[in-house]
């Protein structure tokens, strides 16, 4: 009697596994559809977006970015950070550092060099995290000479009389001549 | 001639006293090409030190994953033990990863740090030499643009989802499901072209229908399911024949034997016999070579 029963609990669990299977396909083709339809530039009904795949949520933030709406890509990449995946999390990371280079870029040429230096510090601080992730990512390298160009980081003169505490906490800055005494 | 001798002797003396009291035997510092490194780099280096004496490598006192200085981090840090006769093997894994921009290519250097060591209460370390390596910039000096401002590399497009693993998945899902359901076809004796699967099935179902004044088409019936089995006629004495060819149906043994018995006696004496009983029995004994037909017994 025991075959039988083995070949019905076969049967169930097969065929549990075979909706399962087809509801997970019908999943990724949803999503896979919503990431094409972003990448046109056009808007996918916000019930598509919470529940999917980090990657939809990455199309969407790339055409906020498109369409110049740099707050709300910021947000909706802050959301994915810690992504399951490494590499998705590193290009998530790169395409966050391009948004603050690229503002700071901006507010570079509108001569607010006190906005850009901010974005530009963490523009460097995402391609370093995406790199740390990925250290063959190519095009991270080359945003993050972009940046490190922009702003350059040169190593701290110190003096005699620094207490060792403070030479410890900061041994270097960002900012070439930056007015010693500030934080 | 003398005097050699003793000045060879307390040299070699000498080798034989201080040899054993450095505590490390071995010590490699395996490090890749010293150029040819971009920004955001990984850099390995591999350091293999055995010790003597039972001495130990201070793990505590190994550089920390993290910032080393401005351009450097380390990423990792792996350390393996083995014990070597009369001490230890330590092979050390650090990975560094360098974000330095140089404009033009430039010299760096990975800074020097000792190895603690310690036996009991006695401490002494082993150093590391400065790593020096060049690292090259990825772009010209000039700015160049492009129409949308300062030149930069585009955004990662997110990429379409792989549905390959759940694909196989179906199809392994499918094949499980369609073999369970055929084992159940086949011992349901549902698959066609198996007849021999369904012998007992269509006798249970003819004796189902039989009342018990008809014992003579009850027999006749498993008489007849019996002969289909076997391929030939089958008698009582041929029973142990059928059982080598059959071994599945040794079980039923004792009901059989009652079969031919009940059978010889219904077709060829004039003893009465309880004709419910027999056809009761026989339905329990259809049912049985069911089971055994289906693999259930």
């Amino acid at each position: 009697m025991s075959k039988p029963i083995a070949l019905w609990g076969l049967l169930l669990l097969g065929s549990v596994a075979i909706l399962a299977q087809t509801w997970t396909l019908y999943g990724i083709s949803q999503s896979n559809r919503s990431i094409a339809a972003l990448a046109e530039g056009k808007e996918v009904r916000l019930g598509n977006i919470v529940n999917a795949a980090p990657e939809v949520r990455l199309a969407r933030a790339m055409m906020f970015k498109k369409q110049q709406r740099y707050d709300e890509a910021l947000a909706t990449l802050n959301l994915i950070l810690d992504a399951p995946d490494s590499a998705l999390q590193a290009k998530i990371r790169y395409n966050l550092g391009n948004i603050y280079l690229h503002l700071a870029v901006v507010k570079t040429e509108a001569m607010a060099v006190n906005e850009a230096m901010p974005l530009v510090a963490l523009a460097k601080q995402a391609y370093r995290q995406a790199l740390a992730l990925d250290s063959q990512f190519w095009d991270a390298k080359y945003n993050l000479e972009v940046a490190m160009r922009l702003l350059p980081e040169m190593d701290k003169i110190t003096s005699e009389n620094e207490s060792p505490v403070n030479q410890k906490s900061q041994l270097w800055t960002t900012v070439p001549g930056f007015p010693r005494g500030l934080p | 001639m003398k005097a050699v001798m003793v000045i060879w002797l307390s040299l070699y003396l000498l080798a034989c006293n201080t040899a054993p009291n450095t505590p490390v035997s071995d010590f490699e510092f395996l490090t890749p090409r010293p150029f040819g490194y971009i920004n955001g780099d990984e850099i390995r280096h591999k350091i293999i030190i055995e010790t003597r004496n039972g001495v130990q490598l201070q793990r505590g006192g190994l550089p920390k994953r993290g910032v080393v200085n401005r351009w450097l981090n380390l990423n990792n840090v792996a350390v393996s033990e083995t014990k070597i006769s009369g001490g230890f093997r330590y092979e050390i894994n650090l990975t560094y990863q360098a974000f330095y921009a140089p404009l033009e290519v430039k010299m760096l250097t990975i800074p020097s740090f000792d190895l603690p060591l310690a036996q009991g209460g006695n401490n002494a370390s082993q150093t590391v030499p400065a790593w020096h390596f060049t690292l090259s910039p990825l772009r010209e000096l000039s700015i160049r643009k492009d129409e949308s401002g300062q030149y930069m590399r585009p955004d990662a497009a997110p990429q379409l989802l792989g549905d390959d693993g759940v694909v196989y998945g179906l199809w392994a899902a499918m094949a499980v499901t369609l073999s369970s359901a055929g084992g159940l076809a086949y011992l349901y004796g549902y698959l066609p072209g198996l007849p021999k699967r369904r012998v007992f099935k269509k006798a249970s179902k003819k004796l189902a229908g039989l009342s018990a004044a008809q014992t003579t088409e009850a027999l006749t019936v498993f008489h007849q399911a019996l002969n289909t089995v076997n391929g030939a006629p089958l008698f009582k004495h041929q029973l142990a024949d059928f059982y080598r060819h059959y071994p599945s149906y040794q079980i039923a043994d004792p009901q059989l034997v009652w079969f031919f018995n009940t059978s010889n006696q219904h077709f060829f004496s004039d003893a009465a016999q309880t004709q419910s009983a027999t056809l009761a029995t026989l339905r329990k004994l259809c049912a049985t070579c069911l089971d055994i037909e289906r693999g259930w017994q």
